[in-house]
């Protein structure tokens, strides 16, 4: 017996001490469960800075109820298949108050399927949640947040999907971003619904973007509810956006963007705006209390007369307005620029109220932007700046835009 | 025969010992391992002797370099190594960064002077040549300077150094491998930013005699022959001869251009800075932010021309806060001299 109790530990080496060679011959082992779960706690933002750079394509990486405290960017590279998810859009807040370092809150990029769910990113330095070069990201019940009155020391852009496709936003809020609380730049195939945008310069704002649904979305109390914008010297030019069935009101608040960014230049009370732009169908939205204008159709020359792009094409065409509601009480902000101003004060010189519909009218013709609102009557008003930009050829008839372009096409394509 | 069991139990223990221990065995040899990096960088012999005298391993072909113009980071002095592997050689190439064989290594490692002159090594940073490309591994220097330890989250650290000719603390943010890429992307994929022809192009003082970094990398065998005879190269900061516009040029091409290019991390900008882009619009030449956000600093152009002072561009390189300052990340304070050369830039345009 007592020489089996001796020879017996020699097993044990023989068994153990090969296996814990191997061990730390690779410390590093194969996590076969794909599942990656953060706990608050004041080695989270490391953890989770971890998860994101060796999580395996494939990976759920969940963030419990609780606060996590960033102080540089939370960064995903090359990955496909992953699953970001927290327990609530009001449970689980990825918070850099406290940020030292990086452009952004959260940054994902060169990737395939990428899928952020029930999670909200508040008060980063720069932009929110930036993810570029994306193929296939989705974006549901997702917040992005700066805290207390917005203000233009805060972040440019909320959710900020750019040169991606298949981009899918659901159910998503964006408050307080001193540019656009929900922007889609330089992407095609994208799908921004059942979201609200409160408090922004822009509430949704999708830019140099082809082949984008904008549904079912709630924009109030930010500087412009909706925009679709092209401007010149980037990757791509944007076309065929759809806008509809949107409840865009009460989109009255003073421009906050830092002067010099393009959004600055959108007027306080703007519904819905289009800016160089082509392709565009703008329906079935209801449009309450923008009073500036419930929607504006300009062209990047009034802003700035030598774009520099030859390849630019500055004047909007193929523009489909139709069956919209409008209201408005026409008490328009007065803390406006001085264009602005302008504007204001040529519409009261001739005697017109500020309308639901606003054209500065640079455009080869008038029936690039056909008007179909037989049903709600909107009032109209065109600057004709396209003919005499100091404004004396201003008129309210509306009747060269009756006109009727075919519908857009559905975007369809499977969200991650 | 309980003697035989334990001897071949020994055998066991000692053949497994030995597979592990088997890299450290060749002391002289560039070990580089298979998959995620070595825990010390003393461990892939770089260096002869103490890793902390950061002495080439010259007998395995690691080599000193130097740039004409070295990317700014906060005023954090460099030294960097490469490493070819025997046999193989870098094609001669002006176009761009040099393609190295697989199996080659881009060593720079970063520290500060305190006022005597005494060290403060930081990190350590490789590119590691892969047959499926580049991969990035930082190393922070521990407390002793002993060594350094393998770090993929990286962190932050207030140092306090002699720069700019003066005691200034600096937040120096060690990147994570994601932030690596952030500069060393093209097109999605990892790759290196300094040794381009044009700034290797200079002479290096060896321990065996000045001569040119390319001539030098020629007679080694790293490096083809050109086929050139007149080889580009880029001005330093303080260049004596060169011109305003090459030296900023340069400036930009290497502090900006990684990621202000169609290729790099900032090609939703619009704004791309390499050397022989001529096009002004995309130069910036009265162009107008896109994204800048608060970094605009409330201009209306990246380039005002012959108005630095109200060019985006340089408000940029000046500001020291986070959602503004360029470059993204590697500065938290602003470069005196690459402002200054900026700024006689624009007004001169």
């Amino acid at each position: 017996m007592k020489k089996l109790n001796q020879i017996l530990p020699l097993w044990l080496l023989a068994l153990t001490l090969p296996l814990s060679f191997i061990m730390s011959c690779d410390k590093e082992e194969v996590d076969n469960n794909n599942t990656i779960i953060i706990a608050p706690g004041p080695n989270a933002a490391d953890e989770a800075q971890t998860a994101f750079i060796e999580a395996a394509d494939g990976s759920t990486i969940i963030f419990e109820a609780g606060v996590f405290e960033f102080t540089n960017t939370l960064s995903m590279d090359g990955k496909n298949n992953i699953i970001i998810r927290g327990a609530g859009r009001d449970a689980s807040f990825l918070d850099f108050a406290g940020q030292t370092s990086g452009g952004e809150g959260v940054l994902v990029t060169n990737g395939t399927n990428i899928r952020f769910e029930n999670i909200t990113i508040r008060d980063s330095e720069g932009d929110a949640l930036k993810t570029r070069n994306i193929d296939g990201v989705s974006f549901v019940n997702v917040g992005t947040v700066w805290s207390g009155a917005p203000s233009s020391a805060n972040g440019a852009y909320g959710l900020y999907p750019v040169l991606c496709s298949k981009v899918y936003i659901d159910n998503c809020y964006a408050y307080g971003a001193s540019d656009a609380g929900i922007y889609v730049g330089q992407s095609n195939l994208v799908i921004v619904k059942n979201s609200v945008a409160e408090g922004n310069v822009a509430g949704i704002e999708i830019e140099n973007t082809t082949y984008a649904d904008v549904f079912d979305n709630e924009a109030f109390d930010n500087t412009g509810g909706i925009l679709v914008f092209d401007l010149p010297g980037l990757t791509q030019y944007g076309e065929t956006v759809r806008v509809f069935n949107n409840y865009v009101h009460d989109n009255n608040r003073t421009n906050f963007a830092p002067a010099g960014n393009i959004v600055g230049n959108v007027p306080a009370g703007t519904g819905f705006m289009i800016l160089s732009t082509n392709t565009v169908e703008v329906f079935d939205n209801n449009f309450e209390n923008n009073e500036f204008a419930a929607i504006l159709v300009a062209s990047y020359l009034f802003i700035d007369a030598n774009p520099n792009d030859p390849n630019y094409q500055p004047l909007p065409y193929l523009i489909s307005i139709h069956d919209n509601a409008y209201a408005s009480t026409g008490n328009t902000n007065q803390d406006q620029p001085a264009v602005i101003m302008d504007i204001m004060g040529l519409l009261a010189a001739n005697s017109l109220a500020q309308p639901d519909i606003l054209l500065d009218g640079i455009y080869a013709a008038p029936q690039v932007i056909c008007i179909q609102e037989d049903a709600s009557m909107p009032s109209f008003a065109n600057v004709n700046a396209g003919q005499d930009m100091s404004g004396g050829a201003i008129t309210d008839d509306m009747t060269p835009h009756d006109c009727q372009q075919n519908p857009l096409p559905e975007v369809s394509f499977e969200p991650f | 025969m309980n003697r035989i069991k334990y001897a071949t139990i020994l055998v066991m223990v000692l053949l497994l010992l030995g597979q592990c221990k088997k890299d450290e065995i060749d002391q002289g040899a560039i070990n580089i391992p298979a998959g995620k990096g070595h825990t010390l960088l003393s461990t892939y012999n770089f260096f002869e002797g103490n890793v902390a005298d950061l002495i080439p391993n010259s007998e395995a072909g690691v080599l000193p370099y130097d740039l004409n113009m070295p990317l700014f980071s906060d005023y954090a002095s460099k030294k960097r190594f490469i490493y070819v592997p025997d046999g193989v050689s870098i094609s001669f190439d002006t176009t761009g960064t040099l393609d190295l064989p697989e199996g080659s290594v881009l060593i720079k490692h970063f520290y500060y002077e305190d006022a005597n002159g005494v060290e403060d090594y930081v990190e350590t940073r490789l590119l590691i040549r892969r047959s499926d490309g580049w991969y990035p591994e930082t190393y922070e220097w521990n407390d002793e300077q002993t060594d350094a330890t393998r770090t993929v989250v990286g962190g932050a650290r207030t140092i306090s150094a002699h720069v700019d000719g003066q005691m200034q603390t600096v937040s120096y943010q060690i990147p994570n491998q994601n932030q690596c890429k952030n500069c060393h992307a093209n097109n999605g994929k990892i790759e290196p930013i300094g040794p381009v022809i044009q700034n290797l192009n200079k002479d290096y003082a060896y321990a065996n005699g000045t001569s040119n970094q390319l001539d030098r990398w020629i007679a080694d065998g790293i490096l083809s022959s050109p086929s050139l005879s007149n080889i580009p190269d880029w001005p330093g900061m303080d260049h004596p001869t060169a011109s305003l516009n090459s030296k900023a040029r340069a400036y930009l091409a290497v502090n900006c251009a990684s990621c202000h290019r169609l290729e790099g991390s900032a090609a939703n900008s619009g704004f791309y800075l390499e050397y022989y882009n001529t096009d002004s619009l995309s130069l910036g030449f009265w162009k107008t932010p896109v994204a800048a956000g608060s970094g605009s600093g409330g201009l209306q152009y990246v380039i005002k021309p012959g108005a630095a002072d109200e060019s985006i561009l340089l408000y940029r390189m000046i500001s020291d806060q986070v959602d503004e300052r360029m470059p993204e990340i590697g500065r938290s304070v602003s470069h005196t001299e690459g402002i200054q050369l900026i700024r006689d830039w624009i007004n001169a345009q």
